[in-house]
């Protein structure tokens, strides 16, 4: 193996000392050497800026200027990196230390130069060069690596902190230095952290891991690192490397990625138990229907007194029970006819805030925030009345023992939520509708089951339909759920419907502008007239109301009387048989004095106050009136203190 | 009028509501007609004198919205009652689409509500029940 030709400048103006420094370079044996001189500064620093030498050899005496002159300025301004080496006929202590401190390779005394003294000057010069370099780019890689790399000595303090580091923690070398490996990371992963890093250093493996750590400014962030068990030269442990990656952006990802996943087996999972729910209840409801039937014809048969009468009313009553249990599945098999339209949400809660005073105590503080720029969305007013119910009801059965409930409504633009999917839709405007309460929570194992049919954490008290309809409305129109949830601290409900373009249309039908609002309570309906008590009935049901019917007085009294839970109004045609609605009020006032009354009549309240059939606290509709002035009335009186 | 000068037709593909409907009716005196698809319903029509018809909303071999152009076409007197396993009241969407129906039910039927709204719409004051 030949060795590389040395390119050597020489810089002397006196020409013997060259020669005799060729004669000597060409009496080294493993060695070949090119010699080139330069014999004034000038000319020595053309030489120096063409780079063709690797190495320098430079009189101290050099005409006008010192051979320090040049090192300083070869070094300094010229950026040389190789090594130039100064030649000297004193030995001078002094000017060897400042040559030094000028960066300069070596020192030699003219008189004392031979081949040996020579070839090891210029060897050693290009070796400490070349590992010079290759440790400033070991530095360079470390300290600018975009990952953060760090050292730690046995105990655990840190030692190396690179500028990617610095870039991604906030603090600097000098903040860090000395600091535990453990202040860096959040408080509950401490054990674990712990235990890695005795693994590491005790079986001294490498290790990966996830974690999150603290920044200066206190934010977390996600990294990925990589603990490696550090050696000395005597192959004995000495520290731990660690190697962090920030994957906040990846975490995001992921959870932006799971959460839509989690949307999409919930939807699939909810289209399925739907298409389900609506196929039991359509065979469900011929079974009742065979059976209601069956029943009506063997009570036609019997005696009119006859014993067995009161199970054949036993099993009529579970039909029915049976009956209204398929109406709501049926509800949330998306079976249900709708009459979509723009509608606000801010109207809908000023309606309904009446009704939430009354159904939440008054250990709850309630709070609607409206936004007077608020879009309108498209949807029919009764089900999106029936999904803010379901979710109040819900708010208040989560909070036994008082707390708040916010319902929040806003826009938001496509982008400011991730977890708006918009490809169903080509709106670019969201409302998001919030409810929230500061109750007891869920566990995730519960959250994971709410939507599901049937599934309920009040007992006997839930039918487990409620949220599963509000599911299904919500889907239904292209909107979006969430649910966040912890345990003893709350749960806020997220609702996002895509803004509606049909506001003015709607303004050009007023009759569609204005909302029935919704109800909940029990009404006791008195009326002979059978077809209009049906239709009562039916259009009260409709509303959301219980229902209680009678033909008569005495039947309505009897009526009161067995039902079991609060009858919060009367509505009741003013003349009647035998009994007469003020009358029928009196009786009723006498065992349930809370009772609100609606007098129907066909009289003017002049007539039926000289009769002494109305006094001051009884409201009364006169006939004839439609239906919607009807449900409002109830609604209003209701709400009366 | 008597109970026993009405035939109704009763149009329903449940063999057993079928059945419940015909033990009903006939002892209230009136004919009952049964058919269990769309097409039975054409060819009863054609074939008998039938004073009302009580139909399901979804009957195989014909749905809703053609028997209602069909009677609208040919029986526009024929007073028709739906009788629906939806939850939903569709009446106003079928009379806003110009289809006559004189009543609409849910199911589950309840036998003595529709009895009663059969006599109402037949004008019967006198059952000639068996």
């Amino acid at each position: 193996m030949t060795k590389k030709t040395v390119r050597i400048l020489v810089v002397e103006d006196n020409l013997e000392d060259f020669e005799i420094l060729r004669i000597l370079f060409s009496r080294v044996k493993h060695g070949r050497y090119e010699l080139k001189n330069a014999t004034s500064f000038s000319e020595a620093l053309e030489e120096l800026r063409r780079g063709e030498h690797d190495a320098y050899l430079v009189d101290y005496k050099l005409g006008a200027v010192s051979g320090l002159e040049f090192l300083r300025r070869a070094v300094q301004q010229e950026k040389c990196e190789e090594p130039i080496i100064l030649l000297t006929r004193f030995g001078d202590y002094e000017l060897d230390i400042e040559a030094m401190s000028l960066r300069a390779a070596d020192f030699l005394n003219k008189n004392k130069l031979d081949s040996e003294v020579l070839e090891r000057s210029v060897r050693y010069a290009l070796d400490r060069k070349n590992a010079e370099e290759a440790q400033s780019q070991l530095t360079a890689i470390l300290e600018q690596s975009a990952v953060a790399i760090v050292g730690f000595n046995l105990e655990g303090k840190i030692t190396n902190w690179n500028q990617g580091a610095e870039n991604m923690f906030g603090f600097s070398i000098n903040e860090i230095k000395n600091q535990s490996a453990f202040s860096l990371v959040v408080a509950d992963q401490m054990t674990e952290i712990r235990n890695l890093w005795n693994k590491t250093i005790e079986m001294e493996e490498v290790l990966n891991h996830e974690e999150t750590w603290v920044k200066k400014n206190g934010d977390h962030i996600h990294v990925s690192i990589t603990l490696s068990p550090i050696k000395n030269r005597i192959n004995k442990i000495a520290g731990v490397s660690v190697i962090a990656r920030d994957i906040t952006y990846r975490k995001q990802v992921q959870a932006t990625l799971q959460k839509q996943e989690e949307q999409i087996r919930l939807s699939e999972k909810m289209d399925a138990i739907g298409r389900l729910a609506g196929g039991v209840a359509h065979d469900f409801n011929n079974l009742l229907s065979v059976i209601g039937g069956n029943i009506e014809f063997l009570l036609d048969n019997l005696e009119k007194d006859s014993a067995q009468k009161e199970e054949l009313f036993e099993i009529q009553k579970a039909v029915r029970q049976g009956a209204e249990l398929t109406k709501q599945l049926l509800v949330f098999g998306q079976k249900q006819v709708s009459q979509p339209q723009a509608v606000n949400l801010n109207e809908i809660c000023g309606e309904m805030h009446k009704m939430f005073k009354r159904l939440i105590d008054a250990s709850i503080e309630l709070s609607i925030t409206n936004n007077s720029e608020l879009k309108s969305i498209y949807i029919d007013p009764g089900q999106i009345q029936q999904v803010i119910l379901n979710l109040v009801l819900n708010a208040r059965d989560a909070m036994p023992k008082g707390g708040r409930l916010i319902i929040e409504s806003k826009n938001v633009q496509v982008g400011e939520l991730e977890q708006v999917q918009v490809e169903e839709t080509a709106s670019r405007t969201y409302v998001h509708l919030s409810v929230t309460d500061t109750g007891t929570g869920m566990t995730p194992e519960v959250k994971d089951h709410i939507f599901e049919p049937f599934f309920t954490t009040k007992a006997e008290k839930g039918t487990g339909l409620g949220l599963a309809s509000v599911y299904a409305i919500v889907k239904k129109w292209n909107g979006s759920i969430f649910v966040n949830s912890t345990p003893d601290v709350g749960t806020t409900f997220s609702l996002f419907f895509p803004a509606s373009e049909l506001i003015e249309s709607s303004k050009a039908n007023p009759k569609q502008q204005t909302l029935i609002p919704m109800g909940f309570e029990t009404l006791l309906v008195a009326e002979d007239e059978e077809s209009v008590r049906k239709i009562l009935v039916r259009v009260l049901e409709k509303y959301g109301y219980r229902v209680l019917q009678a033909g008569h007085g005495a039947e309505a009294v009897q009526k009161a009387s067995e039902y079991q839970d609060e009858i919060d109004l009367l509505l009741t045609d003013t003349i009647m048989p035998k009994m007469n609605g003020k009358e029928l009020a009196d009786e009723l006032r006498k065992f349930r004095p809370k009772i609100k009354v609606i007098f129907i009549s066909g009289y003017t309240e002049e007539v039926l106050s000289e009769q002494g059939i109305l006094d001051s606290n009884i409201h009364l509709i006169q006939k004839p009136f439609e239906l919607d002035f009807l449900v409002r009335e109830i609604r209003k009186v209701l709400d009366e203190k | 009028m008597k109970s026993s000068d009405f035939t109704i037709l009763f149009a329903e593909d449940n063999l057993e509501i079928q059945k419940v409907y015909e033990k009903n009716f006939v002892r209230e005196g009136y004919h009952v007609l049964l058919a269990e698809h769309g097409l039975r319903v054409m060819a009863e029509l054609r074939e008998q004198k039938v004073d009302l018809l009580i139909t399901d909303l979804e009957m195989p071999g014909m749905n809703t919205l053609e028997l209602l152009s069909f009677l609208k076409r040919d029986y526009p007197k024929l007073p028709v009652i739906i009788v629906s396993g939806h939850y939903a009241d569709l009446q106003e969407d079928f009379l806003a689409k110009g289809f006559k129906i004189t009543a609409f039910f849910n199911k589950p039927i309840s036998v003595a509500i529709l009895k009663e709204k059969v006599r109402e719409i037949l004008k019967v004051d006198q059952i000639q029940g068996k």
